[in-house]
C-alpha cells in the first residue's frame, strides 16, 4: 500500500512539472499581448537648436515635424496627451514652459486635427482622442516652436523634456 | 485521487492566467513615450550706433571757439545681450588727424569730451577706455539699453583753422 501511495505521489509530482511548463509559455502571450497592441513609440530625433544671432533670439521658431510617434490601441478609444518638463542640464536660468508649444502638423495624420498651437504645462493636456479597430496603428506628426526668447535668459543649454501619453478610457 | 490532485491545479493555475491579463488590461490604460529639445543659447551682444545729430562740428564764430559746442544727442545706442554688459568709449589716436596741407596734427583728443544723455558732467576723451554706460541683459526695451551720447567740442584757439577728424571707438563686453 505504501509503495503504491509512494508511486501516486512521484506521478503527481510529474503532472505539476509538465504543467508549469505547458502554462509558463502560456502566460508569456498574455502578458506580451496587451503590450503590443498598446503603445506609443516615439520615431523621430530630438530636436536640438541654437541660437547665434538676433535674429534667433528675437523671432519665433518652428520645427517642422519635431516630433513624431506610432501609437496603438487594439479596439479602443484612445486620448494622447502632452506635457513638458524641464530635464538635466538646464541652463543657469530657468525658461518658462509656457513659450513652447507643439501642434499637430498639417501633414499628419489625414484626420480632422486641430492645428492650433497647445502651449505646454507641466500638467498632461489632452491633444486628441480618437480610436483605433484591431491591429492598426495611427501615426501622429507635431511642430514644436516657441515664441521668441529674447534676451532674458541667460547663455547655456537648456533641456527640454516633451513627453506623449496615450490612455484608454 | 489523481483527479482530485489535478483539478487544483488547474484552478490554481487559472488563476495566475486570470491575475496576469487582469494586471496587463490596468496597466494598457496608460503608456508614455518622451523626446527632448535641447536649446543652445550662446553669449550674445549687440550694439547699434546711430548718428542723429553728427554732422561737423563747425567752429567758426568767437562763441563757439571761446565756449566749444555742445551736441545734444550725438549719437544714439542700442544694446541687446543676454548678459550684463559693458560699453566703453575711446579716442583712436592721441591726436586728431588733419587734412590739408600745412595743418597741425597736435590737436589732442581731450578736446572732445562726452557724456550719456543721463548723465550731468562731461568726461575728457582719452585714449584709454572709459566706462560709458553698463546695463543689465535685455534687449531694447530693456530699461538702459537705448540711449544718447552728447558731445562737446572746445579746441580754443591754439590751432590752425583746417579739417580735422577723429575717430571715436566703441566697445561692448560681457560681464
Amino acid at each position: 500500500m505504501s509503495t503504491i501511495k509512494k508511486c501516486h505521489l512521484k506521478g503527481v509530482c510529474l503532472l505539476k512539472l509538465s504543467f508549469i511548463l505547458l502554462v509558463y509559455p502560456l502566460t508569456g502571450p498574455l502578458k506580451a499581448q496587451p503590450t503590443s497592441n498598446f503603445f506609443i513609440n516615439i520615431t523621430s530625433q530630438p530636436v536640438s537648436l541654437s541660437y547665434t544671432s538676433a535674429a534667433d533670439y528675437e523671432n519665433p521658431k518652428l520645427v517642422d515635424k519635431a516630433f513624431q510617434f506610432n501609437l496603438a490601441a487594439k479596439n479602443s478609444l484612445y486620448d494622447i496627451y502632452v506635457r513638458m518638463e524641464r530635464f538635466g542640464g538646464a541652463g543657469p536660468s530657468q525658461l518658462p514652459l509656457n513659450l513652447f508649444y507643439v501642434q499637430f502638423d498639417s501633414s499628419s495624420p489625414a484626420k480632422n486635427v486641430p492645428l492650433t498651437p497647445f502651449y505646454l504645462t507641466s500638467i498632461d493636456q489632452l491633444l486628441y482622442s480618437d480610436s483605433l479597430r484591431g491591429n492598426q496603428t495611427d501615426t501622429y506628426r507635431f511642430d514644436f516652436g516657441h515664441l521668441a526668447l529674447e534676451y532674458a535668459y541667460l547663455p547655456g543649454q537648456y533641456i527640454l523634456l516633451v513627453t506623449f501619453t496615450l490612455t484608454t478610457p | 485521487m489523481k483527479i482530485l490532485l489535478i483539478v487544483p491545479i488547474i484552478f490554481l493555475l487559472h488563476g495566475v492566467c486570470s491575475a496576469s491579463y487582469a494586471q496587463k488590461v490596468d496597466a494598457r490604460s496608460t503608456t508614455s513615450a518622451s523626446s527632448t529639445a535641447t536649446l543652445q543659447l550662446n553669449t550674445f551682444a549687440e550694439f547699434t550706433v546711430t548718428p542723429v545729430n553728427a554732422s561737423a562740428f563747425a567752429f567758426n564764430s568767437t562763441t563757439s571757439y571761446e565756449s566749444g559746442i555742445n551736441r545734444s544727442s550725438f549719437s544714439s545706442f542700442v544694446v541687446k545681450s543676454n548678459m550684463n554688459w559693458l560699453l566703453t568709449i575711446r579716442a583712436s589716436g592721441a591726436f586728431f588727424a588733419a587734412s590739408g596741407g600745412g595743418l597741425s596734427n597736435t590737436l589732442p583728443a581731450g578736446v572732445i569730451s562726452f557724456k550719456t544723455n543721463s548723465e550731468s558732467t562731461y568726461r575728457t576723451l582719452t585714449t584709454t577706455a572709459q566706462t560709458l554706460r553698463s546695463g543689465a541683459a535685455g534687449g531694447s526695451s530693456q530699461p538702459g539699453n537705448t540711449f544718447s551720447i552728447d558731445l562737446r567740442v572746445a579746441p580754443g584757439y591754439l590751432y590752425n583753422g583746417g579739417l580735422y577728424t577723429l575717430d571715436l571707438v566703441y566697445t561692448l563686453t560681457t560681464q
